[in-house]
């Protein structure tokens, strides 16, 4: 899968997004993520994901949220380059990333929380 | 060094020039072009460019095979005009187009007349100018070994012929076939006696003629370094950015105190070991400062027709996963874990080898390779002392690159054994499938020949030769 094909399966699906470039390094903004279970569950967050145009698109081993939603340092989480408002929860995804499974995998990390 | 873009003869000058394709498309085009003894035949297919530092290799990405009425077989054969004409239009974004033709006897194959307006004169203006590229020939022998050359612009309306000096088809074989005045086999010398006796002239004439590349000259890759120069081969491409450090010296070969204090480079002691102890009456090493997921490392790597992976770090090993498949590289790779219990007692010692690229599995459905690993290395997570703090202790295992000599002796062994198997066929030399020794009891597992899962990523890569491996 490209990032591309990534930011095109988020559109297709209704999810707002936005760009937005740190430093050297670009993300994608999934704007607005609803929250289905966990401890933040019928809540909304932002959701930045680090893009690459190398194919095939190897995530970074973290997701972005904003705002933050755990006490810093706990469940994985440290500051985010993307700026104080933003958190970064590390996290791993070893499956071969297809769109659908990415972003699954992103609702299940923010509902584990 | 010429650009090698285009199909301006100018911007290919001194580029050693090469064809690949799948063995699943070699034996297509087998059970295609293979009418019997008094009949040719011929088709057309689409390739994709793959630049190395010194390499331009054409990958054979698919066929264009000719339906009734596209050509004349009257032993010879030709193709009709509307053939040509639909090729072109079926033409996929930033592909060449190749003509392959068989003929009827063995060996690298030279051009009749014929061939030669075929290919230079009813195709070098007219594919040139669709495609941004130079016309591809081929032509199969009876024996299933390929001749191939370009046609590139010398002029006004003039395309001169450059012939490629190999041609690789990889698939549970790495068969290579040789331009036989570009690269002619070598003379072998008397120091091969021994090792001819077990594989034969053929296997140890093709082995020494593949240029392979060995990525990491640390303990595994200095071994291979040896090993291999020691059996013959011809061509070496060594890769490694790293310097040498007095922690390095239980397991490096060819590594001294002196090289700690002269902080020497890893890939400096492998060609200075090798340059002493080859075998070979022609041989080369060629040695590569950087890292392979660096401009030069990656375009070294792209000059290579086999790559012995010896890097441990998760990113460059998938950056030469990609290569198997894309480029049409094959890569042998190994890998060592030595756990250890917390009060430092051994706990158990594994090693794994694995050919892979098609028909192959790659590193991840091999489980050989994780990429939230790449991830968080391509970030620097795994040089930050503080993120390894805070892993779990099967993590901080995984990461410790713990390792010994004799460990690194028995994986480059079998690396070298599955390169062997590889290049020559031989499954008793090479095994056939993936192989997990385990220290404790001594025993060794062979997998089977896997493939790639369903929903795998890497394989849909296969022949694509994109470039954007690396942001």
């Amino acid at each position: 899968m490209t990032i591309d094909e990534f930011e095109h399966h988020l559109t297709s699906t209704g999810h707002a997004i936005e760009s937005n470039k740190v430093g050297g390094d670009d993300y994608v903004i999934i704007k607005a993520v609803p929250i289905s279970s966990g401890s933040h569950a019928g809540k909304t967050c932002d959701v930045a994901i680090l893009r690459s145009a190398a194919i095939p698109w190897v995530p970074q081993a973290a997701v972005h949220v904003r705002p933050h939603l755990v006490e810093m340092g706990k469940a994985s989480s440290q500051a985010s380059a993307l700026g104080s408002d933003w958190q970064y929860l590390s996290r791993r995804f070893d499956n071969a990333p297809t769109a659908k499974a990415f972003l699954a995998y992103i609702l299940t990390v923010l509902g584990e929380l | 060094m010429s650009c090698m873009h285009g199909y301006q003869l100018a911007d290919h000058q001194e580029v050693d020039l090469s064809v690949a394709m799948t063995g699943e498309l070699d034996r297509a085009l087998s059970r295609h072009l293979d009418k019997g003894p008094y009949q040719e035949d011929l088709t057309f297919a689409y390739w994709k460019p793959s630049r190395g530092a010194t390499r331009y290799t054409a990958i054979l990405h698919r066929l264009n095979l000719p339906k009734d009425g596209d050509r004349m077989l009257q032993g010879n054969v030709a193709f009709e005009s509307d053939y040509l004409t639909r090729v072109l239009a079926e033409r996929p974004a930033n592909c060449g187009v190749a003509l392959l033709h068989s003929h009827l006897g063995p060996g690298w194959q030279d051009m009749s007349e014929d061939d030669i307006v075929a290919e230079r004169d009813r195709l070098g203006g007219l594919v040139a100018s669709a495609s941004g590229l130079p016309v591809l020939g081929l032509t199969r022998g009876t024996d299933g070994l390929w001749s191939a050359r370009f046609w590139f612009r010398s002029g006004r309306h003039q395309y001169e012929r450059r012939w490629a000096s190999t041609v690789r088809s990889v698939g549970r074989r790495l068969r290579i076939s040789y331009n036989p005045e570009l690269r002619p086999p070598s003379p072998i010398p008397q120091s091969q006696a021994a090792t001819i006796s077990v594989w034969g002239e053929s296997a140890q004439t093709d082995l020494a003629r593949t240029r392979v590349g060995i990525v990491g000259l640390g303990s595994v890759g200095s071994i291979i370094a040896e090993a291999l120069c020691r059996t013959g081969l011809e061509q070496l491409s060594l890769i490694d950015h790293d310097r040498i450090e007095e922690r390095n010296l239980d397991r490096t070969l060819g590594a001294y105190r002196s090289d700690v204090a002269s902080k020497l480079l890893k890939v400096r002691i492998a060609k200075r070991m090798v340059d002493l102890s080859h075998t070979s009456a022609r041989f080369s090493a060629t040695e590569f400062a950087d890292r392979v997921q660096g401009t030069t490392g990656l375009s070294s790597a792209l000059d290579c027709d086999a790559i012995m992976c010896c890097v441990d770090r998760p990113w460059p090993r998938h950056i030469l996963n990609v290569l198997a498949y894309a480029h049409l590289i094959p890569l042998v790779d190994g890998g060592i874990l030595a756990r250890v219990r917390e009060d430092g007692r051994l706990l158990h010692v594994d090693w794994r080898i694995h050919t892979v690229g098609p028909e192959h599995a790659c590193l991840y459905c091999l489980d050989a390779l994780r990429r939230s690993d790449v991830g968080l290395d391509r970030d620097g997570r795994l040089d930050d002392p503080d993120y390894l703090k805070g892993l779990n202790q099967a993590e901080r295992e995984r990461y410790g690159r713990r390792n010994v000599f004799a460990f690194s002796l028995s994986v480059a062994s079998h690396q070298i054994l599955q390169l062997v198997g590889l290049v020559s066929g031989n499954e008793k030399v090479g095994g056939h499938g993936p192989q997990v020794f385990h220290a404790y009891p001594g025993t060794m597992e062979v997998g089977e020949n896997s493939t790639c899962s369903p929903d795998c990523d890497i394989e849909p890569l296969t022949a694509l030769a994109h470039e954007n491996i690396v942001d």
